[in-house]
């Protein structure tokens, strides 16, 4: 179930409201969200509950074994907990989501013949994995307490507002309000807006964009023409960013009115004036959990420079990989390694000496190829799309996006690059400060969502074309 | 502090109820609704669930297509969907052409500088349509050469989308009448070709609708009188029907095929019909002996309301696997026409010039076996009566071909 679903927003969020909040206690209230969080998982992937709830009752033995070894002072033991936790933990992120991969690479690289074992993806995997990852390490770092309320411990990584797509809420983050949290009218409000504002993202301009980016990527290759390919990666650059910050917007917004405050996972990564920049704004939680959970444990940047710059692309490789078990994820990973080593010896330097627009550009540009990598799955593809945008393909004219069939639908991307930035964002929080103009916010944002059921109303319209003549 | 207490409260409120009152609507208080008559399907509603079918899945899905269809006043946002739509193409594409399409559904184009009419996408070069007419042709011809006491005709219906009135506007080059061209050259002598090929989209308006693929009344009519002319290569005696009078349903805005699938705001069309003096004659639907049109039924308001949306086909005559028209004319003449929807508002029309027509559907009719059926009825005449698409192959995507006699 998605968030961005009539039935999640008229069925499921309903009932889970209705029953959460006439529950006064707080450990049944954490048991009613345990309950609908699992619900919410199994309406998309019934039997993957099982493999989630495995994972969270070794995960949960694991921290409390490790726990009774450090209260014994076996410090071996308690690091042996650890590994194990971790082992399971990547064990299974592995066997789900790479083995087929591996597989495939092996059979290419020594001539193998090995079947494939076709696993369909469990959803959120890479998400709660790493959540309840970093639980098992806080634990052992001694960060965090250990949870002993199974319940609790449970809430916390099925935690259905964040369960599918992020952000990477830290147990650390929620430690206290799993047990201490107060709702309250204030928080449900915000959480109702910041909702609102991220399905309006969505679904008023991430999926319209979308549309405009998934015709231009389906046009072959060697027609692709300059116009057509820039238009294509800006709606597909919009599309990932609306789409994924929208997300993370409503995710924040549901844990608001919850009584949980998650931290942001997105803050303007499009006006980045480097690559170091725009990964200080985009997906936050991801990267703070490789700086926190790798590369730092790595060494970080104290250690020699030949071992700095591995540990770099260690954390890069791996991030490319979290994203997908496919090459261009791990390529892309890789050029966004390069791209900071170089930044880190001599590129910032450089960046600081030029006027911002400059920086800016800079930035966008190599953002932009990024996510020509990252968007077509194989090299050729790649090729031919970074030969388009430099015009290498032929098609030159502005012609060629206008005679699309959704030529028209190029003021959403005019909404989107304004919603990009910061201005909106300030607009809202200066309304926010006046009771008037607060009203007037709160009222646009109900329209947006009027808005947005009219869109999804929209896409449930499916004629059957039954007869061509 | 407490205008913003105020506030919260109004935001929050509004959305819990909002969303509360009509999910519950929906689940549990709205009487089900079973068909969907803009998009031509049954309606999904709710089921319960079980053990298997929430593990399969089957639950799930079902529940979400059902709170689709079963959504409030469903058709109200569609159309305010395609209002959005359609005022965003008014004033967000510049320097619009006469015939520029703008896509907007499934397979539904629209010319916004063109009062609004709707249709397909153009034909373009397709090799397997190319081998699909060689084939008709060849299948065609040879049954004639087969069967030299048979007169034989072809005729084919113009569709808009055949046209070439879009290349300019759209940078296309569309083979609608190369392949037109090939189709009718393709015949041997023994066969009498037709269309009623129009030249002008300013024609075009007065024959087809603005809605829907198929001719309106006065482009049927126009096609039953260029069949007659070649009718009358054979039998001169033959003269076309003239109609008495029009018969128009004021009251009721006509969306076809296109209208309904695209949700599209375009002007309605008007749905007329001519009136007819025709002799007396006999209809067998399927072997079974009732009327085949309702046109009665039409006028006197006694149809199923849901039927009016497709009043198209219903009133003219469903398409059907064979209708066979029997009449006491004694012309000694018996008539086989293999036919497609377009050959609705004739059937009765041509029917009056023979003794006995039937009207196979290959789409149908899929056991349908030539040799047998002559060997069987004193066929004097066979017509090939389609859009090419219809009557060379099955058009319901399985590329399958109707192959009218073995050879």
């Amino acid at each position: 179930m998605i968030f961005s679903s009539l039935t999640f927003l008229f069925a499921f969020l309903p009932c889970v409201l209705v029953v959460y909040f006439i529950i006064p206690n707080r450990m049944a209230r954490n048991f009613i969200l345990l309950l609908f969080s699992l619900g919410f998982y199994a309406w998309g992937e019934p039997i993957y509950v099982f493999l989630m709830l495995f994972s969270m009752v070794s995960n949960y033995l694991v921290a409390l074994i490790m726990e009774a070894f450090r209260k014994k002072g076996k410090t071996s033991m308690v690091k042996g907990m650890l590994i194990i936790g971790v082992l399971i933990n990547l064990g299974l992120l592995g066997f789900f989501k790479y083995a087929d991969f591996f597989i495939q690479n092996s059979n290419w690289l020594l001539h193998l013949n090995l079947p494939l074992l076709n696993i369909s993806l469990p959803i959120g995997i890479s998400f709660y994995t790493f959540q309840i990852m970093s639980y098992v390490i806080d634990v052992y770092r001694g960060t965090v307490q250990v949870q002993k309320n199974f319940i609790v411990l449970s809430t916390y990584v099925t935690l259905f507002p964040q369960l599918i797509a992020g952000p990477i809420v830290r147990y650390e983050t929620v430690e206290e309000e799993l047990a201490y949290r107060k709702e309250t009218l204030n928080d449900f409000a915000y959480g109702i807006r910041r909702f609102l504002i991220g399905l309006g993202k969505k679904v008023l301009i991430s999926n319209q964009v979308g549309f405009i980016a998934d015709q231009i990527f389906q046009v072959e290759g060697s027609s692709l023409g300059l116009s057509m390919a820039w238009v294509g990666i800006l709606a597909y650059a919009f599309q990932i960013y609306f789409d994924f910050s929208g997300y993370s917007d409503m995710a924040i917004g549901l844990g608001k009115m919850f009584g949980f405050h998650f931290l942001e996972n997105f803050n303007y990564p499009y006006i980045a004036q480097s690559i170091t920049d725009f990964w200080r704004r985009w997906h936050i939680s991801l990267s703070t959990w490789f700086r926190d959970y790798v590369y730092i444990p790595l060494g970080g940047n104290r250690v020699s420079q030949a071992r700095w710059f591995l540990n770099i692309f260690i954390v890069w490789f791996l991030t490319g990989m979290w994203h997908g078990a496919t090459w261009n994820f791990i390529l892309w990973g890789l050029y966004f390694g390069v791209i900071l080593v170089f930044e880190k010896l001599i590129g910032l330097r450089i960046l600081n000496k030029i006027p911002r627009v400059f920086r800016h550009g800079y930035a966008l540009l190599l953002i932009l190829f990024g996510w020509v990598i990252f968007r077509c799955e194989d090299l050729t593809q790649i090729g031919y799309y970074l030969n388009a945008l430099l015009g290498f393909n032929g098609n030159n004219t502005l012609k060629a996006f206008y005679n699309l069939s959704i030529a028209h639908m190029w003021p959403y991307l005019v909404l989107a690059a304004i919603g990009s930035g910061p201005w909106v964002g300030k607009l809202i929080q200066k309304m926010d400060q006046r009771t008037w103009s607060g009203l007037l916010l709160d009222f646009s944002l109900l329209g947006i969502f009027v808005l947005c059921v009219l869109f999804l109303v929209n896409n449930s319209f499916n004629p059957f074309i039954y007869f061509r003549f | 502090m407490k205008n913003n207490h105020l506030r919260n409260r109004i935001i929050s409120f509004l959305f819990s109820f909002g969303i509360i009152a009509t999910g519950s609507y929906i689940l549990f208080i709205k009487p089900p609704t079973t068909r969907l008559s803009m998009e031509l399907r049954t309606a999904t509603t709710f089921i319960g669930p079980t053990i298997d079918n929430v593990s399969e899945g089957y639950f799930q899905s079902t529940f979400e297509s059902a709170f689709s269809d079963q959504f409030i006043k469903r058709t109200w946002w569609l159309k305010a969907y395609t209002f959005l739509e359609h005022t965003l193409y008014d004033w967000s594409l510049p320097n619009k052409k006469p015939m520029t399409l703008v896509w907007i559904g499934e397979d539904v184009y629209t010319f916004p500088a063109n009062e609004d009419y709707l249709t397909a996408f153009p034909v373009l070069k397709n090799a397997s349509y190319e081998e699909g007419i060689a084939r008709f042709t060849e299948n065609v011809n040879a049954i004639a050469e087969k069967y030299q006491d048979v007169h034989f005709y072809v005729f084919k219906p113009f569709r808009i989308n055949e046209s070439d009135w879009f290349d300019e506007d759209n940078d296309l080059t569309s083979y609608g009448q190369i392949y037109s061209q090939q189709f009718f050259s393709s015949f041997s002598d023994r066969i009498l070709v037709a269309d009623n090929r129009i030249d002008s989209f300013e024609t075009y308006k007065k024959y087809y609708f603005k809605t829907d693929p198929h001719w309106n009344i006065y482009g049927s009519y126009e096609g039953y009188r260029i069949l007659v002319s070649l009718f009358q290569q054979y039998y001169p005696e033959i003269e076309p029907y003239e109609y008495t009078g029009v018969y128009c349903f004021e009251d009721f805005d006509y969306y076809g095929q296109y209208g309904r699938n695209s949700a599209y705001l375009t002007e309605p069309d008007c749905f007329c019909d001519l009136n007819f003096d025709l002799p007396e004659y006999r209809t067998l639907v399927n072997g079974v002996e009732r009327q085949y049109d309702q046109k009665e039924a039409f006028k006197n308001g006694t149809i199923e309301e849901f039927y009016w949306n497709y009043i198209y086909s219903v009133y003219h005559g469903n398409d059907e696997s064979e209708v066979h028209f029997q009449t006491e004319l004694n012309t000694g003449r018996n008539l086989l026409v293999f036919v497609d929807s377009y050959s609705s508002p004739l059937k009765a029309l041509l029917a009056a010039h023979f003794d006995n027509a039937y009207f196979i559907d290959p789409r149908i009719n899929k056991d349908f076996n030539f040799r047998e059926f002559m060997a069987e009825h004193e066929i004097t005449d066979v017509l090939y009566l389609g859009f090419y698409g219809s009557l060379y192959s099955n058009a319901e995507g399985s590329n399958e071909d109707y192959v009218f006699e073995d050879y």
